[in-house]
């Protein structure tokens, strides 16, 4: 039952991959805060049932699948047709790629950056129209460190979230004389599916013939270790429905997690040297530590 | 005097793969200078050149020139010392009006290229346990503005990609580094430049401050220094010895607008990027801009 008092105008959000992690509590906390919702997902007869529990009249699951231009448009006018408007997209799935640069091959890549890049594109250019009619909304992407920082193994992976950021810098400066705002969520590490339900290793790996096999094992199962210890992004998703009720001018970016916080001032202090001598000398378990202590234990063989 | 050095280049017609090419053909070492059309484009650089300079066929979005490339520069110079990945273009156009398919070009060759021509390279270069990547960003690759989502994003991602397999391939002795230089009077903001279909047609809403971005970019870019600094810059990476940096600004607006980003917040730096009284980037977007606003 609805214990929620409403408090604030009843915002029309649209998410994407909200069957999981962010884009699931991000639904639910939306809706507790009484927003209206379309959480769209690949498979809403799967994972619908689990987001909308209890919020009947506030969330709507449909499908979408950000891979596609269609499923974006579709979602976009399935949202205009309920409420009349769209004051926030929240652009949150994504996928991740594991493996060594050296080794991914093109239609991994394509379909990494049609996910992670393009695909938020296409649901951003489907709301668009909308929000320029109404010289209002918000466009909030979840990003995160890998936004911000690479290493090894994350080479394709941060690089299709490098354009992103980049991508919405841009489209930030292009919106704002029309009353649209961009932004992003810088998120750390926390416990959500995408270590687990959403990671992809590359043929090689997958096949365990890649000359990177060993230190891209640690690093995945590491990552998985870590995953299942940080919390849970609750947080996450309150940081993002603070940001829609926000009436003042968002923030380029809304870092959430104390990691961000640490590692953010470090990369932009530091000199690129200092930065990679501590990274390389890191012996954490997951990213990255759990790759160089493989390499450490395991180096090249040194030719004769 | 430094080792001769077998070094493949790509995007040789013009621009910087053509100073560099050249630059290191006059000091001494054996340079693969690759091109998509050598027969029309070869000649230019190929000019006065000795012939330790070679001119190659090689599209960076089709793999099996690539492997042609390096398959016939092993047969003929049993190595390959040095990678210099330059072939790229520049897509303008908002994010808004960014088709599928314009978006996905432009990573084939900004950002895939790179990444195909290093996979070609790299098997020799970790069993020499010696080589260098040396890949052509810019001042765009780490930082961006209106009507450059496209092609700074296209950069940005070829940065986080060397920037991870720097560290991929360190244990074997290959050295990965980004050459960041700033805007330099060369094709890639003239005839090298592409702009969205939407543009072309007259169908964008952001037609007025982009036209007046390009217009005042090209009148900047008319007036800076030409490509052989960079070419020169180039050529001492392949020579030098010593451990080489990640990133390598080249240039003073490389230096003033990188030294902006780095010490600002976002916030500063928008500000900043919003109210630059300029003729060019990012000026000219944003007083047009601001014109069209208060007109409408």
């Amino acid at each position: 039952m609805d214990e929620v008092v409403e408090q604030l105008p009843s915002q029309v959000v649209v998410i994407t991959g909200a069957s999981r992690g962010v884009g699931f509590e991000t639904a639910r906390e939306l809706a507790y805060r009484g927003h209206q919702v379309i959480a769209t997902m690949r498979n809403p007869d799967r994972d619908g049932p689990a987001v909308i529990a209890g919020y009947e009249n506030r969330i709507q699951a449909i499908r979408c699948d950000i891979g596609e231009r269609d499923s974006t448009e579709a979602a976009a006018v399935f949202a205009l047709e309920r409420h009349g408007r769209i004051d926030a997209l929240v652009n949150n799935a994504a996928l991740l790629l594991i493996g060594a640069i050296e080794e991914v091959v093109d239609d991994e890549m394509h379909d990494l950056f049609n996910t992670n890049l393009t695909g938020q594109m296409r649901m951003t250019q489907a709301v668009l129209p909308a929000m320029r009619e109404q010289k209002s909304g918000k466009i909030i992407t979840v990003s995160s460190l890998a936004g911000k920082i690479s290493g090894p193994a994350f080479g394709p992976y941060c690089a299709s979230k490098w354009a992103l950021e980049g991508l919405m810098e841009s489209l930030r400066y292009e919106l704002a004389p029309l009353g649209i705002e961009v932004s992003l969520i810088l998120m750390g590490a926390y416990r959500t599916q995408i270590q687990f339900k959403s990671t992809f290793l590359t043929k090689k790996l997958q096949d365990g013939v890649s000359a990177y096999q060993a230190p891209c094992e640690a690093f995945v199962k590491g990552e998985q270790v870590r995953a299942n210890l940080n919390p849970g992004v609750r947080t996450v998703a309150c940081n993002i429905a603070d940001a829609i009720e926000f009436p003042d001018p968002l923030a380029p970016h809304i870092p959430v997690g104390f990691d961000v916080h640490r590692v953010m001032p470090l990369r932009q202090r530091m000199t690129h040297d200092e930065f990679e001598a501590m990274i390389s000398s890191m012996r954490n378990e997951g990213f990255p530590g759990s790759w160089f202590g493989t390499i450490e234990a395991n180096p090249p063989v040194p030719i004769s | 005097m430094a080792t001769p050095q077998v070094v493949i280049l790509t995007g040789t017609s013009s621009g910087f793969g053509a100073a560099a090419a050249r630059e290191l053909t006059v000091r001494g070492h054996t340079v693969i200078a690759t091109m998509r059309d050598p027969d029309q484009d070869g000649p230019t650089i190929s000019q006065s050149m000795g012939d330790n300079l070679e001119v190659h066929r090689l599209d960076v979005t089709d793999r099996a020139s690539i492997d042609a490339v390096v398959a016939t520069t092993l047969e003929r110079h049993g190595r390959v010392d040095a990678l210099v990945n330059n072939a790229a273009y520049l897509l303008l156009g908002a994010v808004e009006d960014l088709a599928e398919d314009e978006l996905a070009s432009q990573l084939d060759t900004n950002v895939i290229g790179p990444v195909r021509t290093a996979q070609a390279v790299l098997p020799t270069m970790r069993e020499q346990r010696q080589g260098k990547i040396i890949n052509i960003s810019s001042v765009a690759g780490r930082m961006t503005g209106p009507a450059f989502g496209a092609y700074c994003g296209s950069k940005w991602a070829l940065e986080a990609m060397s920037e991870a397999l720097r560290f991929e391939v360190s244990p074997w002795g290959v050295e990965v580094v980004l050459v960041e230089p700033g805007t330099q009077h060369t094709g890639a903001q003239f005839d090298n430049m592409s702009l969205v279909r939407a543009l072309r047609e007259g169908n964008s809403p952001y037609e007025a401050p982009c036209n007046a971005l390009i217009a005042g970019h090209q009148k900047y870019a008319a007036n800076r220094p030409g490509p052989r600094t960079v070419g020169s810059t180039i050529a001492d990476l392949v020579e030098t010895v010593d451990p080489l940096p990640l990133r390598l600004p080249i240039g003073d607006e490389a230096a003033l607008i990188l030294g902006m980003r780095a010490r600002m917040s976002d916030e500063e730096f928008e500000e900043a990027l919003q109210t630059m009284d300029n003729d060019g980037f990012p000026g000219a977007y944003f007083k047009a801009a601001r014109q069209e606003n208060h007109a409408s």
